[in-house]
């Protein structure tokens, strides 16, 4: 993330800031018109321009609407496909021949089962639980790579909790008979589990990627090896808009029947951005809100496609958040303290912001 | 005369009348003179006595030490499987008494689970000849044949030997009989902890091998019956027991898994000699159960074969240098697993003729093999064998065949993966061998030189195809194997005083012809675990009742699954003592094995131990029941 800072004197004692941050290839600008300028203000600007992009219209797909039947995991047996959770579908494929059954994918789990080794135990998180301790979670098994669908209405992830499956995190622990202990015979090798992600926009896969460590026993000191065994959060907002993202798993245990460590990783509380600005609407949307300032509602026209809209103080923090509407919008801010404020609207062209004053 | 025909009609019946309910029994062929003697080839043969002396304790052994067979061997007590002539597993057919030990699921053998001292003769055929014996006979054929001598002497025997990791080792043989009937009753228990302790750094303690203790048990009865000499009927019965660990690899911290191995294996033969013809019939039962158990993983993976067999041959002499061979081999195989579909079978029915012509210095043998697997034919497969003695002392072997290997159970109706469409591996494999000898009154020499070339079709390998998630057979591969093997075997005697020299050195190219996604597999690359060269060298000094034996083997790294396997090399000295008195003989013997404590691997991350010993004492006692 970067901010670019543009000031202008409008007038003999007003100036005008233009404050552009730039995200990946996103850019958001914020254009204000002030009588003074101080560095106090531009904080403040920096830290709401922040705080929107964290929090502008997140959707969390935690998983726990599933529910089970005698197993504590689904695996596409009833030949749904897939898994749809907050705004994303994980697609699963599921064989069933009559004899055997084999699924690769994504599946759903609430298994807690920690301590058994093996393919038996392949649809449990080493922790036992989801993230935060919650009950479900998904768990990806890796062939080629697993694809995760950002679905209709949101255009980005913003980030998840991933951790290591039990099957794959005890056979890294302490090997098994086809895939090594992390550290080989001695503890000194330099072994890794890497999760890769990249993102399909447009049919067009990133070059860019980002890389997660599952286990990493590449220290030169042996104590900073790890193995994943919490929920950790990993941040992809830098890869930006997407359609969908694609995981990867490589080894460093890895012969020539491809690699032996189980491809295996779990997954939860996926945060996805509803809408995200890809470009700046204020040079091809016409916005006036009237009155400005106000003392109980503020009211505009919206000649584009329905949103968001967010009010936010100064500080980042969410005051307001309500449906944006194409044509006549109200928005009722009688309860909000006298003070000036930032008017957010998002849609999925774009997002615009103004700033008004409440009385 | 009449009676006995009867009564082979009757036993070939049993197989008949059970295909009718059964569907279609197959079989395997064998033991028919004219196979017994497979010309053109290279040939090797171990009497029991002779074997009963080396250090060996199974089939694995024997191959690897005095044939120079390649063995993957995964640890002391592990699973052994060779690779002869560049070849898998599945290209070493096995016999016991002319028909298949092997898995038909599995399509192998684990030769660690053949003891060596409990058959007559042990046999090695290198080379091809699925003509003659069908399925399998690519890189090499090892038979284990029981056999009566008739010789009226009651014999007892019993060799006991402990060693290193508590290594217990027990043979016991009764023989008894007269010139018309002899039983012969082997028992065979070996035990050992295999507790070692292997390598693993300059700065770590060495580690102990764990969960590697394993018990085998045999028990074989033979039952003979001689009428005449012109008629004589075999039954042979061979219940095994195995239970064994799996040890961890030494990258893995433990492991709970074991295997348990049951076998019953029960043959009837019946021979009948003519004037000008030899008509045999065999029929045969063989049940296997393989369980396999690791409570670790909640593993449990119980499996069952069953098979019938029965064979008819016969066999004309025409004129005096001609010989006709006419056979007929039937097998149907069940077997279930928890990963079949539902209990598979397969029938087999195969047809081969074999001619053979003999001069004084010409041997010419051709044969054809046409074999059906449920309702398709394998193709037509030709074998031509020529031995000619080029001087005195100076022979020319010349063979070439086409030979096969039909997919195995698992490879059809595993589930997932099986694919019932597979096609027989199949191909075309030469061999020149030059033999010369040097022989006088006090010195025997033998060099022997073969060359040889296998070209391997529709080669089966497991691998995940594209757009499929599972693991899968298919005919994806081409091998060629080709390579030179050469012995140097030489004995010299002085009164009491005998010394042996012997050498060999393999080269062996088994290359993959076709690239290969997966396994990453590059045009010209080695085959997995097939060293290029292999050599070994032996020289034991015999006086009196004394011997004195030093090996050494050395082998060329391999390429693995994961890593390369590094070259190594293994000394084994032998010291033994032999006393006679009356009826009595006894032998102690004591073994060091790699006497160098070489740290070294045959399969990656399967540690082999270093220095071992092993001891003991044979004792035989053998009293003439009747007097001619």
């Amino acid at each position: 993330m970067s901010f670019i800072l543009r000031q202008k004197m409008t007038g003999t004692s007003k100036f005008r800031h233009q404050i552009t941050t730039i995200v990946g290839e996103n850019k958001i600008n914020l254009l204000c018109v002030h009588k003074n300028h101080s560095m106090k203000l531009y904080f403040t600007y920096l830290l709401f321009l922040a705080s929107t992009l964290l929090l502008q219209a997140q959707n969390i797909a935690d998983f726990e609407e599933f529910e089970f039947g005698d197993q504590p995991f689904l695996n596409g047996s009833d030949g749904s496909g897939g898994f749809s959770s907050g705004n994303i579908f994980l697609p699963n494929s599921f064989t069933d021949a009559g004899t055997f059954t084999f699924w690769s994918g994504w599946s759903i789990s609430s298994d807690t089962d920690t301590t058994t080794a093996g393919f038996m135990n392949q649809y449990s998180a080493i922790s036992g639980s989801g993230a935060e301790g919650s009950s479900n979670y998904a768990v990806s098994f890796v062939g080629g790579g697993s694809i995760m669908e950002v679905m209709e209405g949101a255009n980005a992830v913003a980030g998840f909790e991933i951790n290591n499956g039990t099957y794959a995190y005890l056979s890294m622990l302490e090997g098994d008979s086809f895939a090594k202990k992390f550290g080989g015979v001695d503890g000194n090798d330099p072994d890794f589990f890497l999760l890769t992600i990249k993102k399909f926009k447009d049919g067009v896969l990133s070059t860019d990627s980002i890389d997660f460590y599952l286990a990493d026993y590449r220290f030169e000191d042996n104590s900073q090896d790890y193995i994943i065994e919490d929920w950790t959060y990993v941040d992809v907002t830098s890869l930006g808009l997407a359609d969908s993202l694609l995981f990867t798993l490589t080894s460093s245990d890895t012969g020539v029947n491809g690699m032996n460590t189980p491809a295996y990783f779990c997954m939860d509380n996926v945060e996805t951005d509803i809408l995200m600005s890809n470009r700046d609407l204020s040079r091809t949307v016409h916005l006036n809100v009237f009155p400005n300032p106000t003392t109980d509602y503020l009211n505009f026209d919206w000649s584009a496609q329905n949103g968001m809209l967010r009010v936010f103080d100064l500080q980042g923090r969410l005051q307001l958040e309500q449906p944006l509407l194409a044509g006549n919008n109200q928005v009722d801010v009688r309860r909000l303290l006298s003070q000036q404020y930032v008017l957010q609207l998002l849609t999925k062209e774009g997002m615009l912001n103004r700033l008004f004053w409440k009385q | 005369m009449r009676l006995f025909l009867l009564l082979m009609a009757l036993l070939f019946s049993l197989v008949l009348f059970g295909q009718d309910t059964l569907l279609l029994p197959s079989v395997e062929i064998n033991a028919a003179p004219i196979r017994a003697v497979s010309v053109g080839s290279n040939f090797q043969k171990w009497e029991q006595a002779a074997v009963s002396k080396l250090p060996v304790q199974n089939v694995a052994n024997l191959l690897e030490q005095e044939a120079g067979v390649f063995i993957k061997n995964y640890g002391l007590g592990s699973l052994a499987t060779s690779s002869i002539r560049g070849g898998s597993a599945g290209h070493t057919l096995v016999l016991w008494n002319g028909l298949p030990l092997q898995s038909p699921m599995l399509g192998l053998l684990d030769l660690s689970l053949l003891p060596a001292q409990t058959s007559e003769e042990i046999t090695l055929e290198k080379g091809g000849n699925s003509a003659l014996w069908g399925s399998g006979a690519i890189g090499g054929i090892v038979g284990l044949n029981n056999r009566a001598d008739f010789d009226q002497v009651f014999r007892f025997s019993t060799q006991s030997s402990i060693g290193s990791f508590g290594q217990l080792n027990e043979n016991a043989q009764i023989t008894f009989g007269n010139a018309q009937l002899q039983s012969v009753t082997k028992f065979n228990h070996q035990e050992a902890d295999n507790d070692f302790f292997y390598f693993i750094s300059p700065n770590l303690p060495d580690r102990q091998q764990s969960n590697a203790r394993f018990i085998q048990q045999n028990w074989m009865q033979d039952l003979y019956w001689k009428p005449n000499h012109k008629q004589s009927l075999a039954f042979h019965y061979w219940h095994q027991r195995s239970d064994r660990q799996i040890p961890p690899t030494n990258v893995q911290t433990r492991s709970l898994a074991r295997q348990e191995d049951e076998s019953h294996r029960f043959i009837l033969e019946g021979k009948q000699i003519g004037k000008r013809s030899i008509w045999q019939a065999k029929v045969a039962f063989f049940q296997e159960d393989l369980d396999y158990f690791d409570e670790q993983i909640l593993l449990e993976s119980p499996s069952q074969f069953r098979t019938w067999m029965s064979e008819l041959t016969a066999q004309w002499n025409i004129k005096k240098h001609h010989q006709v061979s006419l056979g007929s081999t039937q097998f149907f195989t069940s077997a279930r697993t928890t990963n079949y579909a539902k209990g598979v079978q397969e029938n087999r029915l195969a047809l081969f003729a074999s001619y053979r012509f003999q001069q004084a210095r010409w041997q010419i043998q051709s044969s054809l093999r046409q074999e059906r697997v449920d309702n398709a034919f394998v193709p037509l497969v030709p074998h031509l064998g020529i031995h000619y003695q080029l001087a005195q002392h100076f022979d020319l072997n010349l063979k070439i065949s086409k030979n096969y290997r039909l997919p195995t159970l698992n490879d059809r109706f595993w589930r997932p993966g099986g694919n019932e469409d597979l096609l027989p591996e199949s191909g075309w494999s030469q061999e020149l061998g030059l033999e010369k000898r040097l022989v006088n009154n006090k010195f025997h020499l033998t060099y022997k030189a073969t060359a040889f070339s296998r070209r391997i079709d529709n080669w089966i390998l497991w691998s995940i195809r594209e757009g499929q998630p599972f693991w899968s057979a298919n005919n994806i591969s081409k091998v060629w194997s080709r390579g030179i093997e050469q012995r140097l075997n030489s004995t010299y005697q002085h009164k009491h005083f005998r010394l042996i020299f012997n050498l060999g050195y393999d080269y062996i190219r088994s290359t993959n012809q076709v690239a290969l996604e997966q396994p990453k597999t590059a045009v010209g690359t080695q085959l997995l675990y097939t060293p290029d060269y292999q050599a070994f060298g032996k020289i034991e000094g015999q006086w009196k009742g004394f011997l004195l034996s030093y090996q050494q083997q050395w082998t060329s790294e391999t390429q693995g699954v994961n890593q390369i396997v590094p070259a190594y090399t293994v000394g084994r000295v032998t010291l033994q003592h032999s006393l006679e008195k009356k009826a009595w003989s006894g032998r102690l013997f004591f073994h060091i094995h790699n006497v160098w404590d070489s740290d070294y691997f045959i399969v990656e991350r399967r540690p082999m131990p270093g220095r071992y010993f092993s001891g003991g004492i044979h004792i035989i006692f053998q009293k003439r029941t009747q007097t001619d």
